[in-house]
């Protein structure tokens, strides 16, 4: 067996080798949690769709996203309801209201949904078994993932969103996340007394579920053609990706994240780069003499970037457990969709080699520096 | 255990009018002009001379560490001008380099340290494992094979440096003031131990070193100044050419220095028996002192031949028509087989010139005639 070099030279001075690890795995560390982030903003930005049962939607030319978009009229539903291929229309209404936190006497946003009851738009059984309970005016559902910001409610309370008081019947699980604070869902007629605008002005968002048998594309593409181009017509797909974007390439929040894994990738990379050019610039002496017992080149650049390896592999296993915690941790205060998965531990691994090659190959440019010739 | 193999007829170094200068252009300073120097296989050659007189720039070229430039070095057999990097590289495999600082790895044991030298070789772990512990207990270190450098005096250091560079069995050592760091005691076993190793293993040395006290491992002292050969002496011959003709009164008196400067120049010469080495009338050119044999010294006057001394092994002759710029006066014949060390008319009145009180021995061994 070969004398393993590059892992003598990382360990000798375990100190140094634990300080240079330390801040190898904050950087990796900061990775994960922007990463983390940014697909925590994608996976919020669709759970309002997600929950829902539809293959399309027709929204207001003017959508921007599920909480910034002008009304459609209920006469475009009707008309998309006759459209051949089209099954039902389910209308609903979004608006970020105002919820009272009275023993704080503080406001808090509020997404609430407006739906009616009888014709649940969601598609979990369990949810539109609770629709039953807001069929009586001023009764709402209330999302178990909202912040705990919002004070105490539980089933019975009396509480104020846009200082109209409503009762709690029930509760949901979706979460909110960076839309806002939390979310209730009420009928439409305690919409019209929370937003001030009812279901006669139109509705936010109107979902089309098609018949078994219709094949989705000509179907959407001849709702479009029946419909005046003051909507869009968008596919399930369409919509969920339009939401994300919205989410994570044009609001700041997505885009902070992106911003911050850069910097944190750059982070790490200065700090390996730094780590490495001490390990070889300590060593130059050495190097050069194996240059001059007759080792290639190419050998020393192997030893510089197996100790890349090293150091990158040490980081980011203190920085995958650390994440767990982290991330458990922040689900907690945020109720954030910040989970660990697969993908993102594979993803997050790929940038941290990406991290080490960027280091490594700044950091071996050293080695040209070990000039046998100078040892004399 | 072997490096590639060498052509085993080729002489270690041959190097023809290497010149090298550094920088280029108007700023470009030669370091050497036109050395040439022949070094046999198994020679222990010391390299001396001031800082700056170019003798590291000829020990890195000798060993493949720079390209050369203007003039050619035969390593073995090869020619190094013009060689690729790569081949360098494997010309590199040949020759123990031993540095000023030991250059060891710090993070690595004695034992690992020599192994990296060791795993340019194809060997079996074992073979790696027998060979390091081998040298190293050579070398006095048996019982400190797992220590790390830091834990190793300097003497030790430098010892597992030599370990390392000889544990390919290298052609050729290249030292570069190996000693420098080492006391007294230390620098002599370092110097005994490299000796012996490299004669066990039939190695060419190359030392460069300022250090004295090392000077008589050498089996010839090369000294270089201004990037010129100022001198090159074998030191065995040399100092044995020394304690002869110490002994002898023409020399007696004369300064270490001197009469080593007059041994470097003399030259052995043999005469069958019967041979006449100088004939009287003919013009002088060379002075002659027997090594071994008998000579006869006969006169004609006259026409008439008549033997007026036998001269043996101390004695010397021929230094009378230099001094005098005469013909021979005498002529001498071998009445055995006769060795003489000689010394030209030129190196003769050379080192008269030199000293003063030599001028007045000969003088006197005159008038004692």
């Amino acid at each position: 067996m070969r004398t393993l070099l590059s892992w003598h030279n990382t360990f000798h001075n375990w100190k140094r080798a634990l300080a240079a690890t330390a801040g190898i795995t904050f950087a990796v560390l900061l990775i994960f949690m922007e990463v983390g982030f940014l697909d925590a903003a994608r996976i919020n930005a669709a759970q309002l769709y997600e929950s829902m049962e539809f293959d399309a939607v027709i929204v207001s030319q003017g959508y921007v996203s599920a909480q910034r978009t002008l009304p459609v009229s209920a006469y475009r539903l009707l008309q998309a309801g006759n459209v051949p291929g089209v099954d039902a229309t389910v209308p609903v209404l979004i608006e970020t209201a105002r919820w009272m936190n009275v023993a704080e006497r503080r406001s808090r946003s509020c997404r609430v949904i407006g739906v009616d009851p009888i014709q649940s738009p969601f598609r979990d059984p369990a949810l539109t078994a609770h629709l039953d309970g807001i069929q009586r005016p001023n009764t709402v559902l209330v999302d178990r993932l909202s912040s705990r910001k919002y004070g105490a409610w539980e089933p019975g309370a009396r509480v104020f969103i846009n200082d109209a008081p409503l009762t709690v019947t029930g509760e949901f699980s979706m979460g909110t996340g960076l839309i806002s604070d939390g979310g209730v869902i009420v009928s439409r007629e305690t919409f019209a007394e929370i937003a001030g605008r009812g279901a006669d002005q139109g509705y936010d968002i109107g979902l089309l579920r098609l018949t078994a048998d219709a094949d989705p594309g000509p179907v959407i593409e001849a709702v479009r053609a029946a419909l005046p181009d003051d909507v869009l017509v968008l596919s399930r797909r369409e919509i969920i990706e339009r939401e994300q974007f919205f989410w994570v390439n044009l609001k700041p929040v997505g885009i902070m994240f992106r911003v911050g894994a850069t910097v944190a990738f750059i982070i790490g990379a200065v700090i390996l780069y730094q780590v490495l050019a001490l390990e070889i610039g300590n060593r130059l002496n050495e190097f050069a003499t194996l240059k001059a017992m007759g080792y290639a080149p190419e050998y020393l650049y192997r030893i510089g970037a197996e100790q890349a390896l090293i150091y990158s592999l040490l980081g980011y296993l203190p920085a995958f457990v650390l994440a767990l915690g982290l991330y458990a941790l922040v689900f907690r205060l945020s109720r954030l969709p910040l989970f660990m998965d697969p993908g993102r531990a594979g993803m997050v691994l790929l940038l941290t080699l990406a991290m080490a090659a960027v280091a490594a190959a700044l950091a071996l440019r050293k080695l040209h520096q070990a000039d046998p010739a100078e040892l004399f | 255990m072997t490096p590639p193999a060498l052509p085993a007829d080729a002489d270690a170094i041959i190097a023809r009018d290497v010149s090298y200068h550094f920088g280029s252009g108007e700023s470009a300073r030669q370091v050497l002009g036109n050395i040439s120097v022949h070094i046999p296989r198994g020679q222990v050659i010391i390299m001396t001379g001031p800082s700056g007189s170019g003798k590291t720039t000829l020990l890195t070229l000798i060993g493949a560490l720079r390209s050369l430039q203007q003039g050619s070095i035969g390593f073995f057999g090869t020619e190094l001008r013009g060689l690729s990097l790569q081949q360098q590289v494997e010309v590199r495999r040949n020759i123990g380099f031993i540095f000023q600082a030991h250059n060891l790895f710090e993070s690595l044991t004695a034992r690992q340290n020599v192994h990296m030298a060791l795993e340019l070789h194809n060997l079996t772990v074992h073979e790696k494992q027998r060979r390091a512990e081998q040298l190293l207990s050579d070398l006095g270190l048996a019982q400190r094979l797992d220590y790390h450098p830091g834990r190793l005096s300097g003497g030790q250091r430098q010892r597992v440096a030599i370990a390392r560079a000889l544990a390919n069995n290298p052609a050729l050592i290249l030292a570069d003031e190996p000693t420098a760091a080492l006391d007294k005691d230390s620098s002599r076993d370092v110097i005994n131990l490299l000796k012996q190793l490299a004669g066990e293993h039939q190695s060419t040395v190359l030392i460069v070193t300022h250090d004295n006290r090392i000077m008589d491992a050498a089996d010839r002292i090369i000294n270089l100044t201004d990037g010129a050969i100022s001198s090159d002496m074998e030191v065995k011959r040399t100092l044995y050419i020394c304690q002869f003709i110490k002994n002898c009164p023409i020399f007696q008196g004369m300064s270490l220095g001197d009469l080593t400067d007059v041994a470097q120049h003399m030259e052995l010469q043999y005469f069958p028996s019967g041979t006449g080495i100088i004939r009287q009338g003919d013009l002088g050119d060379r002075f002659h002192l027997i090594y071994r044999g008998t000579v006869s010294v006969s006169v004609n006057r006259n026409g008439v031949s008549s033997n007026v001394a036998e001269l043996k092994s101390g004695d010397f002759f021929g230094e009378v028509a230099l001094l005098r710029e005469e013909p021979r006066n005498a002529t001498v014949t071998a009445i055995t087989e006769v060795e003489t060390y000689s010394l030209s008319k030129d190196q003769f009145l050379a080192a008269l010139r030199n000293h003063k009180s030599f001028e007045e021995q000969v003088a006197g061994t005159l008038f004692i005639r």
